[in-house]
């Protein structure tokens, strides 16, 4: 029943496609691609920062607004259109039917609407930079108001509009996916057996559905404000200019484990893979990210310390947030439980896998006093806030993107990227990683505001860290001449023929439905030759009486 | 594509739910959410400065609005029993009382229109004061939602064979001729340029195309060529005739070029009940934000 009998035209094949592996490798290539754009922006920023502080002189390359719209789209385009599409719509899309044993996504349909919304969404984000003598949005990632509504140009408006498009776009991806997971489980596949990464997708699709509407809305407020002189948040009207941040922060902060879940169930599937064990403590790991997607509606306000909204409300989101960091701990400490006693295989995939423990638990540890209002008031808007959020997701989701995209490379190629070449792009993305964010801690304590063009350079008190600003930035760039490695590594294998050896269609011997019944490639539309029945949890490994160290979850 | 989603029509087992149920559920939860934050956008902006929305409420016509939620619920009533018709394999009744549903949501916009008409001509735009830019916010967003249900609705009343395609092109040329020659508005009287005898004689000459079942391949032509010019005369021509010309026009355009879907009731009567189903589903949620929109905005 699965694969084509009959020929498919090159348009309904590979661009209107809506198989969902293909729908998979669109997201994953357009991502891909905006990730390196958004890393670009941040680069020429660093350079800014680095040789060319704004100090009215001549050399100038960029003017401070100029500064101001590159770091608000550097925001937009990594988490919009970088890492979420990338762990929810290529990794889920790709991974989501292969792991439950289904031969496609629920809706097909919808779901390349999806891509082609978001598409859609990120050419408008990237109009906005071709729009002669205006600035893209420059109002912050957060487009908070009255800077944004009041902000020159049609920047603005652009990514209002490019908003719009990416809500509809997730909307329909995160219907997909939970129904994909809700219906499409084949026979013996019970929720307790499911891949741990399965359980991520499903509570992410939730966040991504329930948390985006309000976004929506404020984008409606927004634009409407902009373009036809509502005052929904002009205080002179009457409005509320809380009122955005608050309808702000309920998307954004359930964003956060948007950008984290996907990233901690890639992580949990390779570790577990090459522990050769079971993973320690599987279902607290669910019942926790189950317990971190309700909780993560609670505690937006924490990000609002600072605006007067009162100190009761402050005490209240204070302790919510508190309590949210237990099941992000419960997860971590399973995952590092998990490597006591275990045969580990120090393989690319799974050296990514495990820095981003230590990572992840760095840019935790760090929120916590950011989380704590008193705290706050010292630390907020500074440079440590830069250093927390990109140690969760730049050494963090990034290198689990980077895991998983060595790990299941051979899954959609049938080829193995190359191992010496992916070592050498780990260790040297770890030390730059560690290089750009580290001191960014140092210099945030110190008071250094996170917005200014000139990194500071008249900040009195800051005299003592501003020799930090030329190793971040050297940093930064050496970690962009890593990335190249990365590239190379990619289109090389993608375009290398496929050596005699690498025949094994599970070259990692996984237990999961997606490596063991499949071939790799996996052979059109369909996925399935003979629909599996599961017989068992997804990390049976190392099971005594088995002859092999793994037991397939569909081996009876 | 000769692949087959397990589930699509028939029940799974352990969640008692079809596809496309669960789908709609999931999606109307998403609606709440978005209508859930305009509501509390509004309560939030109204507490802040209770005045302007006291003054605007008061201008609002609460009759007019009552009548059209009479009109919404008997929408919602008339769908159930198309529903059920279908259950009871009585195809004509289904379409007698989906069509009942289709003729009350559009008598929804009509007087709606009718609402915001008086309104904005009295300067009462959604810049005038908040109230007025949640009142068009709210009430615009459902009046888009509504026109979203009445595409789905109308795509699920419609037969696709060449005959019945003639007539539903028959009706929607007459009624878009009978805008354009409304005497209220401005109709195409009073207008110095040509184009309005054109777009007369291309209404006429389309009308008489389908007439004749052996011209039904010429019946794409003048009905985009009079969209064309129509649309291109939109800057020079205003009032309310030519502006239902238009609609009814480019709605003429969109019938004849949808595409017969593969699920119909002959060959899927199951999973085209379920269609209508779903269809339901979210027209009951578009009634149902407006019984919270009515008495919120206009009463309380």
């Amino acid at each position: 029943m699965s694969q084509d009998s009959h020929k498919e035209s090159f348009i309904s094949k590979y661009i209107f496609s809506i198989d969902h592996k293909w729908i998979g490798i669109q997201y994953g290539i357009t991502s891909l691609f905006f990730l390196l754009f958004g890393f670009i922006l941040m680069m020429i920023m660093r350079y800014q920062l680095a040789y060319n502080v704004n100090t009215g002189l001549e050399q100038d390359i960029i003017s401070p607004d100029m500064y101001n719209a590159l770091g608000a789209m550097h925001g937009t385009i990594m988490v919009f259109l970088g890492v979420v599409p990338m762990v929810v719509g290529a990794f889920g899309n790709y991974l989501v039917p292969l792991q439950v044993g289904a031969p496609d996504m629920a809706f097909p349909k919808l779901n390349m609407a999806s891509y082609w919304l978001y598409f859609v969404g990120g050419v408008i984000m990237l109009a906005s930079f071709f729009v002669p003598d205006q600035l893209p949005a420059h109002s912050g990632w957060t487009s908070y108001v009255p800077l944004s509504t009041l902000s020159s140009g049609p920047g603005q408006t652009f990514w209002l509009c490019g908003m719009i498009f990416l809500i509809a776009s997730s909307l329909l991806g995160s219907t997909n996916i939970i129904v994909t997971i809700v219906q499409l489980r084949v026979e013996g596949l019970t929720w307790m057996r499911l891949p741990f990464f399965i359980w991520t997708q499903l509570v992410t699709s939730f966040l991504l559905l329930l948390a985006f509407p309000p976004l929506q809305a404020a984008a409606i407020f927004q634009l409407s404000d902009r373009l036809i002189g509502t005052g929904f948040f002009d205080p002179y009207a009457g409005g509320s200019v809380l009122l955005y941040q608050h309808l702000f922060w309920f998307l954004a902060h359930p964003e956060v484990y948007v950008l984290i879940l996907p990233a901690l169930g890639i992580v949990a599937e390779i570790i577990a893979n090459n522990i050769r064990k079971p993973l320690w403590g599987y279902k607290s790991m669910v019942y926790s990210s189950i317990w971190l997607g309700f909780m993560s509606f609670i505690v937006w306000a924490h990000h609002m310390f600072l605006t007067g909204m009162g100190t009761t409300m402050s005490s209240f989101f204070m302790i919510t947030t508190m309590i949210i960091s237990i099941p992000s701990v419960v997860i971590l400490s399973a995952l590092f439980l998990s490597l006591w006693g275990g045969k580990i295989r120090f393989n690319t995939p799974m050296l990514f896998a495990l820095s981003f423990l230590p990572m992840f638990g760095i840019g935790g540890l760090t929120g916590l006093p950011l989380g704590l209002a008193t705290a706050d008031i010292h630390l907020h808007d500074t440079y440590y806030v830069i250093g927390h959020f990109h140690y969760v997701v730049a050494p963090g989701t990034i290198f689990a993107i980077f895991a998983g995209i060595y790990f299941w490379f051979p899954k959609i190629s049938g080829k193995t990227m190359n191992e010496t070449l992916g070592k050498l792009h780990f260790w040297g993305s770890l030390v730059c990683m560690n290089g750009i964010f580290m001191p960014m801690f140092l210099q945030g304590l110190t008071g250094l505001s996170r917005r200014m063009a000139n990194g500071g350079y008249d900040y009195a008190h800051a005299k003592d860290v501003l020799y930090l600003n030329e190793i971040m930035s050297i940093s930064a760039f050496a970690l962009f001449a890593f990335q190249l490695l990365f590239i190379f590594n990619f289109f090389w294998t993608l375009f290398r023929k496929r050596y005699e050896t690498e025949t094994d269609t599970n070259p990692w011997q996984s237990t999961t439905i997606d490596w063991t019944d499949t071939t790799s490639p996996p052979l059109g539309h369909g996925n399935f030759d003979v629909i599996p029945t599961v017989y068992r949890g997804a990390y049976e490994y190392s099971v005594e009486g088995h002859d092999k160290d793994y037991y397939p979850q569909t081996e009876e | 594509m000769d692949i087959e989603i397990p589930y699509n029509v028939e029940e799974r087992k352990d969640t008692g739910l079809y596809n496309s149920k669960l789908g709609i559920w999931l999606f109307l939860a998403s609606e709440i959410m978005l209508f859930g934050a305009l509501f509390s956008s509004y309560i939030i902006l109204r507490s802040g400065d209770p005045l302007p929305f006291l003054t605007g409420q008061a201008k609002l016509n609460v009759p007019l609005a009552t009548l059209n939620t009479a009109v919404l619920i008997l929408s919602s009533v008339t769908f159930v029993m198309s529903w059920v018709s279908l259950k009871l394999q009585n195809f004509t009744r289904y379409r007698m009382y989906m069509g009942i549903t289709l003729i009350c949501s559009i008598l929804f916009l009509v007087i709606k229109y009718f609402e915001y008409e008086t309104k904005l001509s009295n300067g009462y735009t959604p810049s005038y004061s908040n109230f007025y830019a949640v009142y068009f916010t709210v009430t615009g967003l459902h009046a888009i939602h509504i026109i979203g249900g009445i595409f789905v609705n109308y795509y699920l009343w419609k037969v696709f064979d060449s005959r019945s395609q003639m007539q539903t092109s028959k009706i929607f040329n007459l009624i878009a001729l009978f805008c354009l020659l409304l005497p209220w508005g401005n109709g195409i009287y009073g207008y110095e340029t040509n184009i309005g005898a054109i777009l007369l004689f291309c209404c006429f000459s389309s009308l008489l195309i389908t007439q004749f079942e052996e011209l039904s391949q010429f019946k794409y032509i003048l009905p985009i060529f009079i969209t064309i010019i129509s649309f291109y005369s939109l800057f020079t021509f205003t009032g309310i005739g030519y502006y239902l010309f238009l609609i009814f026009n480019s709605l003429n355009v969109i019938d004849i070029f949808l595409i017969k879907p593969n699920v119909t009731y002959e060959a899927q009567p199951e999973n085209f009940t379920n269609r209508v189903e779903v269809a339901g589903l979210y027209w009951h949620f578009v009634d149902l934000v407006w019984i919270f929109v009515f008495p919120s905005i206009y009463l309380l």
